[in-house]
């Protein structure tokens, strides 16, 4: 295995791909439990894919990769859940817009939870009535954000803000897209990502690396995957504008609730995506975050009713900045204010170097946890490719006047808002 | 993993050494009991403690100070622990073997100001940001329908009689947020400091002589020294007949709530049969609740216990179409019976023991989990993490299904969803 060393900050991790491609990454810290995460690098916004060498791209239903999350857990003749509660872990699953990974935790028996995580993974079962039965279960977990005032909005937002992207549409799908699917979507979608070369290994915690990779291996060389795959997913074209750019949902509502894209499309300014990530996180912190003048705005106007939450995300060729604020009323004002700040491209270098101070920290506190650790690693391999072990010294030579350079000229022109009226609706 | 206990005349100190983590956690504890006449003043002390300061003049300047000592993580919050409540300042923050000598008395003296030198003008608190504060949490109250899980549970505690009084419902707290000022909450504050019991807990790679020199330097408690308070409050009656009670909403998704009461628990029940109890019930994915509600009929997506076993009670929860009330309920009421019939597998059982281990082995992994742990050692509701293990060995088929006798639902509440 190869050894690699975040600098600063203490964590070796060490790294091997496998023959059948799959990527393993394991670092030792003095804690008793052991994390271990399988992750496969396929979401909910990956509706169009077809393997190297097909004809056509075949088109699954939104919530796919999470209803497969969910089924992976059937199996015919055992229940990976009983083996890690018999060996006293904790295990869960989830799936976001880009991953799906599956988890445990424990202290005890490790070798048998890891066994028990690739099985889990690599053994689908699925038939007609498991498919049948998940279908109750995963639309009373949709209804939940039918409720949410927060989801509402958001779900919206992201309808109004992409034309082809299907990032669009929600991890779970909505209610008809879930009494959709079927037990053949499922097999489609397992065979073409959930090969090894399409996933990731991370473990953290007490662990033997020699032994634990030796495991591994073992374990692979009984099972063929076959060769790796090459999985091509359809390319969208997407305008820079918004589909919509102002909605009002109605609902029985006592609060307001607004939420606020904007979609903006990348320049390739630093030809560097880690530090066009921090630097596009640290504009949000400069204009949004408890360092800015709005910690005091907000926590004495009671108009809000929340702070501003703010965050960015990288979606295809689009950063796309997100706010989300609950107010009690005068929701062209708060909009306004919001887009004033956002415009405002004054910035002050001693609020910089503060933020600046408090990245490095955050840097620290996250190799504290194990799963942590196995989430830093996972966005790394899926963002950037590889690790990122000159962080400590990226973060600590950040530069105000590049900053400067990267924001200013930035196009905040294309926005979409959507607002949830207290209003009864008809 | 070294503990030592200071005696700083009117607190005590508790220092937990351990080399394990880059980082020190720290709690402040105050205890005071349980009043209904309390519950006016508690959400709006900690909102005000945390957000002011006799030292900076502003949000903006806390956070900039924050920062400069490498931005510890920290948050105000009374804890609910029984017949007690607990003022508690929780914060982690990077040792300075990683940042710079000094730092952590300087995070210290930060993070005690905000308890023991609160802002205050005229014999009260800070009457603006007061005002603001408390108009946002009548607002929180007012909105709380807007969050149908967190509505349902406040309406569950108004229907459930949990402690010898009747606590307030939503209105009611609405009207006495209302009419509190800024200088009876300063009054109350002075309350909890001179009648409260004060407890310090810090854990970390660090000098317990030079943690008690730091804390006997900067921290001036005027409170007395009181007797470690009782945290247990038993159940004596129940609803013979469930109390029933069904709210109609616009939601989509229909939300229940299942209050139980055990009668008579013994300190070992509470301490280790309850818990089990709860983790057969309605714990893991393999729980009775699980397999039967979720996985064989496919009626929620989540059904979990939560066990409060300082108040005797344990409230079942569960998302479900409006229409399958009946049924669900029908299946709760089963599986309840089926503990008490001691329908439930041994490897049940000892996987629930199992997950319980590996969570005291777990516990040494998260500082927050340790000092917790340790804490409601001090508190006297748990015992120490060697006798744990051993106690839980003992429990048998036979307590867990004694202690399901005793167990009963007292209230039942459903905020039913009818929007299609």
């Amino acid at each position: 295995m190869k050894k690699l060393t975040y600098e600063k900050i203490d964590l070796d991790v060490y790294t091997e791909t496998l023959d059948n491609g799959l990527r393993v990454f394991l670092c030792k810290i003095p804690r008793n439990e052991i994390h271990a995460r399988m992750t496969a690098l396929f979401g909910g916004s990956t509706l169009k894919f077809k393997l190297k060498g097909d004809a056509e791209f075949t088109k699954v239903p939104a919530g796919i990769a999470h209803f497969l999350e969910h089924k992976m857990f059937d199996k015919k003749d055992y229940d990976p859940l009983k083996i890690y509660e018999g060996n006293g872990a904790s295990a869960n699953a989830f799936t976001t817009e880009f991953i799906t990974s599956y988890h445990f935790t424990g202290a005890n028996n490790f070798f048998d939870n890891l066994n028990n995580l690739l099985k889990c993974v690599h053994e689908p079962y699925f038939t007609d009535e498991n498919v049948l039965k998940e279908k109750g279960i995963i639309s009373q977990e949709k209804k939940e954000d039918l409720d949410s005032v927060y989801y509402i909005v958001h779900d919206k937002a992201l309808i109004n803000t992409f034309k082809n992207l299907d990032y669009k549409n929600t991890v779970l799908g909505s209610l008809e897209d879930i009494a959709s699917i079927t037990k053949e979507d499922l097999y489609n979608t397992y065979n073409t990502f959930y090969h090894p070369s399409n996933m990731i290994l991370t473990i953290s915690g007490d662990i033997n690396i020699d032994e634990t990779i030796k495991f591994i291996k073992n374990y692979y060389s009984k099972h063929d995957f076959g060769a790796p795959k090459e999985i091509e997913i359809k390319e969208e074209q997407e305008p820079k504008e918004v589909v919509k750019e102002s909605e009002i949902i109605y609902k029985d509502n006592q609060t307001k609730e607004i939420y606020i894209n904007y979609k903006i499309k990348k320049e390739n300014k630093l030809n560097d995506r880690y530090l066009s990530r921090v630097y596009m996180n640290i504009y949000l912190a400069m204009k949004f975050s408890g360092l800015s003048e709005l910690s005091d705005m907000t926590a004495k106007d009671t108009n809000f009713l929340s702070g501003i939450n703010a965050r960015m995300e990288e979606v295809g060729d689009f950063y796309i900045l997100s706010f989300n604020v609950t107010v009690k009323d005068n929701t062209d004002k708060v909009i306004k204010f919001i887009d004033d700040t956002l415009k405002d491209m004054n910035f002050d270098r001693h609020r910089f170097d503060l933020i600046k101070k408090a990245n490095l920290n955050s840097l620290i506190l996250s190799t504290e946890n194990t799963g942590e650790i196995c989430s830093m690693i996972v966005n790394q391999i899926r963002i950037y490719d590889k690790l990122m072990t000159d962080m400590h010294f990226k973060l600590f030579s950040l530069d105000f006047d590049l900053f400067k350079k990267f924001i200013q000229g930035i196009d905040l022109s294309n926005r979409c808002v959507v607002i949830l009226e207290s209003k009864k609706s008809d | 993993m070294k503990y030592k206990k200071f005696d700083l005349g009117n607190y005590n100190l508790y220092t937990i050494v351990t080399d394990r983590f880059k980082t020190i956690d720290l709690k402040i504890n105050i205890r005071i009991e349980k009043k209904k006449e309390y519950d006016k003043y508690i959400p709006m002390l900690w909102r005000m403690l945390v957000s002011t300061s006799s030292k900076y003049g502003s949000l903006k300047e806390i956070n900039e100070a924050a920062v400069d000592i490498y931005d510890p993580y920290y948050g105000i919050r009374f804890i609910s622990s029984g017949k007690q409540d607990v003022l508690s300042l929780f914060a982690t923050f990077v040792n300075e073997k990683y940042t710079e000598k000094g730092m952590n008395e300087k995070n210290i003296k930060f993070l005690a100001d905000f308890i023991f030198n609160p802002k205050i003008i005229n014999n009260g608190f800070d009457n603006e940001m007061f005002e603001a504060k408390k108009e946002k949490l009548i607002d929180y109250y007012l909105s709380t329908k807007d969050y149908p899980r967190e509505y349902a549970d406040s309406r569950f505690h108004e229907e459930m009689t949990v402690f010898d009084y009747k606590e307030y419902s939503l209105d009611e707290i609405i009207e006495l947020t209302r009419s509190l000022t800024s200088t009876e909450l300063y009054d109350f504050y002075k309350k909890v400091i001179n009648e409260g019991k004060l407890d310090i807990f810090i854990s970390g790679n660090i000098d317990p002589l030079k943690m008690k020199e730091i804390f006997e330097k900067n921290i001036k408690f005027a409170g007395k020294y009181h007797e470690d308070p009782v945290h247990v409050f038993n159940q004596t009656v129940y609803n013979k007949e469930p109390n029933i009670v069904i709210d109609n909403s616009s939601n989509v998704q229909s939300n229940l709530i299942v209050g139980c009461k055990t009668l008579d628990m013994t300190d070992y029940e509470r301490k280790y049969v309850s818990l089990l109890y709860s983790w057969i019930l309605g714990g893991g994915m393999n729980s009775l609740l699980n397999q039967t509600v979720r996985e064989k009929n496919s009626l929620c997506y989540y059904i979990y216990t939560n066990r409060v076993n300082l108040l005797s009670i344990l409230k079942i929860y569960a998302g479900i179409n409006g229409e399958d009330f009946d049924k669900t309920y029908r299946l709760i009421k089963e599986e309840m019976k089926n503990v008490e019939n001691g329908n439930f597998s041994n490897d049940l059982l000892e996987s629930v023991k199992n997950t319980y281990y590996n969570s005291l082995i777990g516990i040494e992994d998260n500082q927050n989990d340790l000092l917790n742990s340790f804490i409601s050692e001090v508190y006297g509701v748990s015992d120490n993490m060697d006798v744990r293990r051993e106690m839980m060995e003992k429990v048998t088929m036979e307590d867990i299904m004694n202690f399901a006798k005793k167990t009963h639902i007292d209230t039942v509440y459903l905020l039913k969803g009818d929007r299609s």
